[in-house]
């Protein structure tokens, strides 16, 4: 219960600074996927029933504030989830390179359904720069995880102590 | 000491004393010799008194200045000069060393008040850049015959993949899905979403937005998609139209949802489509959407644009 009271909060601030454009320091094309970095940081962290629903949840706020259909970005965190959860059981994704390196793969992989999606309802003109975006995005967001985990271990311990343990 | 002049009279006799004043004993006689000397000396006060006027309201108060005035000057001049070195010595001397004591706090203060006129300097400058934009703005709402709604932009694209904003107006302002946003330099997108207070909008830039739009110098007509960041194509262009680079495109009004001839961009290069069956041309936007902070809504029905008025034939 706390440890979703604490989930909620997230995603509700991560949503709130990715929306705000004060609240990124590069070109909107290139800003990172937070709420992609709180959901692999979430797969670490949390149980796996508050971490799917913080991915559905998160999911849900960013097809609302993004031009995406609904439900796009639900099944992108919720698979990001689970991958992250079963890869961390064999690899140690919490080694800070090995986690910047799967922030990059899950905001390229991201991108990737978004433009397949996109292409769907029609034809998209942009070639090498669509590409030349989507890595500079998903390197942006690698380097995001860098920052953001140490930020999110510190808030949950924080947190933790003045509300308690969530167990 | 012997006052007695040559033909007799008193040395003292060129002197005079105000009525009252203590005379020696031995000049009374030599001075009441001509006039009693109250008289005389009344006579002296008015005398020059007289010639001050005469002199005040008879010289030129245009000249530069006259033989005696000049020498007068002259003597006086260096003395003055050294005098005000001087002065200003002993002034150099109180303000470099005596005077500091509470300089530091008087900097202090300096640089908080600089800081503080910085502040309000940036403050009337955005206000100054604000109140064009708006007047701009204002100007576009003149112009147009149909209702509209000045926002402002407060947020942008949550993930970044797609090109839409937020404004900080929505359906309590009367704005609904598909209304046509625009600004002063022309069309910025189309509402997606909205929501009591607040509204998404598509911009053009972004591939799911179509416009239906039109070559203003030939008339030709296409289809407007984003492509990139400002940067659209217009597709769907006859191949025989002679669209050339830096032609203006406008919206058509044919699809409902844009009044016609509102500004979209220009054409950059026009080549031909993948099936080579139409022409395409790259357009770059009229609007600097990076840069763009208040955008007026056009409130019209959905679908409720004369489109008559855009199925004129060919100039």
């Amino acid at each position: 219960m706390r440890e979703g009271v604490f989930l909620v909060a997230l995603a509700l601030t991560v949503c709130l600074v990715q929306i705000s454009p004060a609240g990124s320091a590069v070109p909107m094309a290139y800003k990172p996927d937070l709420m992609l970095v709180a959901v692999i940081w979430a797969s670490l962290r949390t149980r796996l029933e508050t971490g799917m629903a913080f991915a559905f949840g998160g999911g849900m706020l960013m097809d609302m504030f993004s031009g995406s259909p609904a439900g796009l970005f639900v099944v992108i965190y919720c698979i990001t989830f689970v991958v992250c959860a079963a890869l961390n059981t064999t690899l140690s994704l919490d080694q800070p390179s090995v986690r910047m390196i799967a922030a990059s793969m899950a905001a390229m992989a991201s991108g990737a359904v978004i433009l397949v999606t996109t292409w769907f309802s029609g034809p998209i003109d942009g070639g090498f720069l669509i590409l030349f975006r989507m890595t500079g995005k998903s390197i942006i967001t690698g380097i995001a995880c860098l920052i953001a985990f140490p930020v999110l271990n510190r808030a949950m311990g924080a947190f933790s102590r003045v509300i308690g343990a969530s167990q | 000491m012997d006052h007695t002049r040559r033909d007799g009279g008193h040395i003292g006799s060129e002197y005079f004393a105000l009525p009252g004043s203590r005379v020696p004993p031995n000049w009374k006689g030599a001075c009441t010799d001509i006039m009693p000397r109250s008289i005389r000396d009344s006579a002296i006060v008015i005398f020059l008194i007289a010639g001050g006027l005469v002199i005040l309201f008879s010289s030129d108060k245009n000249s530069g200045g006259n033989v005696i005035t000049r020498t007068v000057y002259g003597i006086v001049s260096p003395v003055q000069r050294a005098a005000y070195a001087g002065y200003r010595h002993v002034r150099y001397t109180w303000d470099s060393y005596v005077a500091l004591v509470g300089v530091q706090e008087e900097n202090r203060n300096l640089k908080k008040q600089l800081a503080d006129l910085k502040r309000q300097h940036a403050a009337l400058l955005a206000e100054q850049r604000e109140n064009r934009r708006l007047r701009k703005l204002l100007n576009l709402k003149a112009q147009h015959e149909f209702p509209s709604v000045v926002a402002q932009v407060t947020g942008e694209d949550a993930v970044g993949w797609h090109r839409t904003f937020f404004i900080n107006r929505g359906s309590e302002d009367g704005i609904l899905p598909f209304m046509a946003v625009t600004a002063a330099e022309g069309v910025v997108g189309r509402i997606a979403k909205t929501s009591g207070e607040m509204s998404q909008v598509v911009l053009v830039t972004d591939p799911n937005l179509a416009v239906d739009c039109r070559v203003a110098r030939t008339r030709d007509r296409g289809v407007l998609t984003g492509a990139t960041e400002n940067k659209c194509v217009l597709k769907y262009l006859q191949p025989g139209s002679d669209v050339r680079p830096g032609d203006e495109v406008v919206t058509s009004g044919l699809d409902g949802i844009f009044p016609r001839d509102l500004p979209v961009g220009r054409i950059d290069t026009v080549s031909q489509d993948d099936q080579r069956l139409f022409l395409q041309a790259r357009v770059t936007t009229a609007v600097n959407f990076s840069e763009i902070e208040e955008v007026l809504v056009i409130l019209g029905e959905q679908g409720g644009f004369d489109i008559r008025s855009g199925m004129e034939s060919r100039p």
